[in-house]
């Protein structure tokens, strides 16, 4: 190995060095930095390749269409909410409890790319906190829960999909109340797991999220279970879940308080 | 090897990621795409050498570490190791040949994940490996090693080499 290629592979290694020793923090930043330097340049090339789209279907029309969507999605939602709100009202529960935990403002942001990697699973929208989306906002669409914002620059966020396997949700079967938590994994299953042994569950129940943990409120549409299964140890139970949302093309989401 | 302008590199690199976050969802076989990325790293490293394999390789990982949600730097590193190793040993490979380009983007894939793998286990809690290597990591490689010549074709036609005299 001569020396240009000696010295090549040093830079390599010090920046190694420099990755271990550099805060976590500090590296969120510099994400945030590079993510936010790239940003416009996949705004316009996005914009461009809307662009046929704008001018061919009559701008007015399209945007009064677009408005319509959004309040059906939003009503859509509310009537999940609603159902929810109803269940939880027969077991002489507080409603005034729920909208309290539910209620909150609303921002509607469009998917611009989607996770690299192989492993992961995250959606880059368009908007960040310049428009007051935050962390730990969560992601919805007019047919149930799509995830959880994680990182939020000025221009854009990051949300984490439910079917990432670092996603954690705790949820509960709409109509037997038993709880567990909404995991991903690498092949891409969504599953309701740590249900106990005896646990009420059937294929076709409705998941919803139970409220637990102050990240997502209560009563969002998750998705609908297709298979139960018991752990190898017998202790527990998991149920494969199909989301309700279609996370594979998702190209709006609704991220709310 | 000839000169390759560090703009060129930058908008290449930067169009390929755009395509990466955005098109190459349409071309997933269930859970698993190409990684164009990667492809692009290989190229200018088999092209150009130690050097410029390795500017491609911390450009393109800077960009992937930007739009995954993996511990910040780790692609960056990893790459720049596919630029410099490719580079470094591209005289001993005939280029041209499609079992090359195939095998090297295989072997380069794998080593890089496996790699990336235990090097991200480091700051962030990976998904278990057995099932990381046999559901993600071995079929994506062999999707994106049939990528390969395709992504060469093209980025020949837009950075054609020299004659050898």
């Amino acid at each position: 190995m001569n020396l240009k290629k000696a010295s090549a592979f040093f830079t390599i290694f010090f920046i190694f060095l420099l990755l271990l020793i550099i805060p976590t923090q500090t590296k969120g930043q510099v994400r945030v930095f590079v993510t936010n330097t790239v940003m416009p340049g996949f705004k316009a090339i996005n914009a461009v390749y809307r662009l046929p789209s704008i001018l061919f279907k009559g701008s007015k029309l399209k945007r009064e269409n677009i408005e319509l969507k959004k309040e059906i999605d939003r009503l859509k939602s509310q009537i999940v909410k609603l159902n929810e709100a109803e269940l939880e009202n027969q077991r002489l529960k507080q409603l005034l409890e729920l909208d309290k935990s539910s209620s909150g403002y609303s921002v509607p942001a469009r998917v611009i790319a989607r996770d690299s990697s192989i492993w992961r699973d995250s959606l880059i929208l368009d908007k960040g906190r310049s428009k007051n989306i935050k962390k730990n906002m969560i992601a919805i669409t007019n047919q149930g829960l799509v995830g959880r914002v994680t990182e939020s620059g000025p221009w854009f966020s990051r949300v984490m999909v439910i079917s990432d396997p670092n996603s954690r949700v705790s949820a509960v079967v709409q109509r037997s109340r038993e709880q567990g938590i909404i995991e991903g994994n690498v092949r891409g299953q969504i599953r309701l797991k740590y249900l106990d042994a005896d646990a009420d569950v059937q294929v076709d129940d409705i998941v919803v999220t139970s409220g637990m943990g102050s990240v997502f409120p209560k009563g969002i549409m998750i998705g609908k279970i297709y298979k139960v299964k018991t752990d190898k140890t017998f202790m527990y139970k998991y149920a494969f879940i199909k989301p309700a949302a279609n996370l594979k093309k998702i190209e709006e989401v609704l991220c709310t308080k | 090897m000839h000169k390759v302008n560090i703009l060129f590199l930058a908008l290449v690199i930067l169009l390929t990621a755009f395509l990466q976050v955005t098109f190459a969802d349409a071309l997933k076989i269930w859970k698993i795409k190409p990684d164009l990325l990667l492809i692009v790293v290989i190229f200018f490293a088999f092209n150009g050498g130690t050097r410029l394999g390795i500017k491609a390789g911390l450009l393109a990982g800077l960009l992937k570490d930007a739009f995954t949600s993996g511990p910040m730097a780790c692609w960056s590193v990893t790459f720049a190791l596919v630029g410099f190793f490719v580079g470094y040993y591209k005289n001993r490979l005939y280029r041209d040949s499609l079992y090359t380009q195939v095998f090297i983007a295989l072997a380069c894939f794998l080593a890089s994940y496996l790699f990336y793998y235990s090097f991200a286990d480091v700051f962030n809690k990976m998904p278990p490996f057995g099932e990381s290597l046999f559901c993600l990591i071995i079929p994506a490689s062999i999707y994106t090693a049939i990528f390969t010549p395709i992504i060469f074709i093209i980025l020949d036609k837009v950075w054609p080499r020299k004659k050898a005299l």
